[in-house]
């Protein structure tokens, strides 16, 4: 059977990509799901940012750590970083942040 | 018995079939060749164009020309090369998906009467190649589409390249010079292969796969998320950790631990029934404090997801504060 999943609709004047990334840590916790994805997206009309989660029962799942970034090359150099860390890659995405889009990585913090 | 089987495929596959084409036909060996014939006009021209560029002052003019005539001599044997080619891919497909049919058949069958690893290693090897040649050649299956999508991108390719040349031409020697001239006309060959067709087709799919992930989601009566506070946050963490731990309790075999982790969730599930919304939560998900660990974890983790989708953060913090309490 898929596991349950939800999907969020985040308002698009986040102050930043940290109050993005602790907004989503908090649901990541309150639904009992890992976050899967990030994407651009209207609601009703309006600009949102979907952030998509999958229910997981039975683990601490651990802080994540969303990066900015603009090109290929800053899309290896933040995974190199990350890796050196022993996080966990797991997706990349798209968000806005004061209502302008942006390309996010999105890596789980080594617990 | 099984050597002759396999000189008998060997053989079949050479004489029955030509190499697959991929690109304009070259043969560095024959003085009438294609390759050859341009590398004589290449030396005239560039050697006139050194000569230019040598004199006292340097003729940058005549440079020019001869840099734009050994590109506009050049490219109509490529031209024609290509026309050539076109013609026998259209042409010769149907011969070769025929025998390619049947070698692949046969290599499958040497395969499974072979033992040794060489031989499996050689007819593995030959057939992964042929495969590639048929999906580069054509497919059986779409050679009413294919030959003309890959002629189409070809061309496409060339015309790309020959607007370039076309561009640069206009370039004084010193801001185009031979090199860059030659380099361009070995592009313009090379888009007149199946390799480069094939690689831009791959290029335009990832292109169009991008564009559909970038295309906007559309939702509809989702409500909409505002940014956290972090003492909401660090509560969820809390509780969340409370919560897992007793899921593990519950499922794990230690029966004090069970019996324990019940005890809990019936405690704080009590405690809960005290205030109004979450009394009425909880009722809604039909259980109360009486009942069992399992049941009353999975209502927990329902409420609490059905809060969250609905940004009751208010209930949220009455059920975290209540989970974190309860000890």
């Amino acid at each position: 059977m898929a596991a349950q999943q939800f999907t969020k609709a985040y308002v698009s004047s986040m102050s930043s990509l940290k109050g993005l990334e602790t907004t989503c840590e908090g649901d990541e916790t309150n639904l009992t799901a890992k976050i899967i994805s990030l994407q651009l997206a209207t609601d009703d009309g309006a600009k949102v940012t979907a952030g998509k989660y999958e229910r997981v029962r039975g683990v601490k799942l651990g802080e994540l750590a969303f990066e900015k970034y603009e090109t290929d090359v800053d899309e290896q150099s933040l995974k190199a970083i990350h890796q050196t860390k022993e996080d966990s890659f797991l997706f990349k995405g798209q968000a806005y942040v004061q209502d302008n889009p942006i390309k996010v990585l999105v890596f789980r913090e080594k617990a | 018995m099984r050597k002759i089987q396999i000189c008998l495929l060997a053989l079949t596959t050479v004489f029955a079939t030509a190499c697959p084409k991929y690109r304009p036909s070259v043969d560095f060996n024959n003085k009438g060749s294609m390759v050859n014939r341009i590398n004589d006009r290449f030396r005239d021209w560039q050697t006139d164009y050194h000569n230019a560029l040598r004199a006292t002052p340097p003729d940058l003019a005549k440079a020019k020309t001869a840099r734009n005539e050994l590109i506009e001599e050049a490219l109509p044997y490529i031209d024609d090369a290509y026309t050539d080619f076109i013609t026998d891919i259209q042409r010769g497909r149907d011969r070769t998906n025929f025998v390619a049919d049947v070698i692949e058949l046969g290599t499958s069958a040497a395969v499974g009467i072979t033992n040794g690893q060489r031989p499996l290693h050689i007819l593995g090897i030959a057939l992964t190649a042929f495969r590639g040649g048929r999906r580069s050649a054509d497919l059986n299956f779409y050679k009413e589409q294919s030959t003309p999508v890959l002629i189409l991108k070809m061309d496409g390719n060339r015309a790309k390249v020959r607007a370039v040349i076309l561009t640069r031409e206009r370039a004084s020697v010193d801001d185009y010079s031979m090199g860059a001239a030659i380099s361009d006309i070995v592009d313009y060959y090379n888009a007149g292969t199946l390799v480069r067709a094939f690689t831009e087709l791959q290029k335009d799919t990832a292109i169009q796969t991008r564009q559909s992930e970038d295309k906007v989601l559309e939702l509809k009566g989702v409500p909409i998320t505002q940014e956290a506070k972090e003492p909401f946050v660090a509560l969820s963490k809390s509780a969340s950790n409370v919560i897992t731990s007793l899921d593990a309790d519950l499922l794990g075999a230690d029966t004090a631990k069970k019996d324990a982790a019940t005890k809990r969730l019936q405690k704080i599930v009590a405690a809960l029934e005290k205030n109004k919304d979450a009394a009425a939560a909880l009722k809604n998900a039909g259980v109360s404090s009486k009942d069992d660990g399992a049941k009353l974890i999975d209502a927990l983790i329902d409420i609490r997801a059905a809060a969250s989708m609905v940004n009751n953060n208010a209930l949220l913090d009455t059920i975290n504060q209540a989970i974190v309490d309860n000890k």
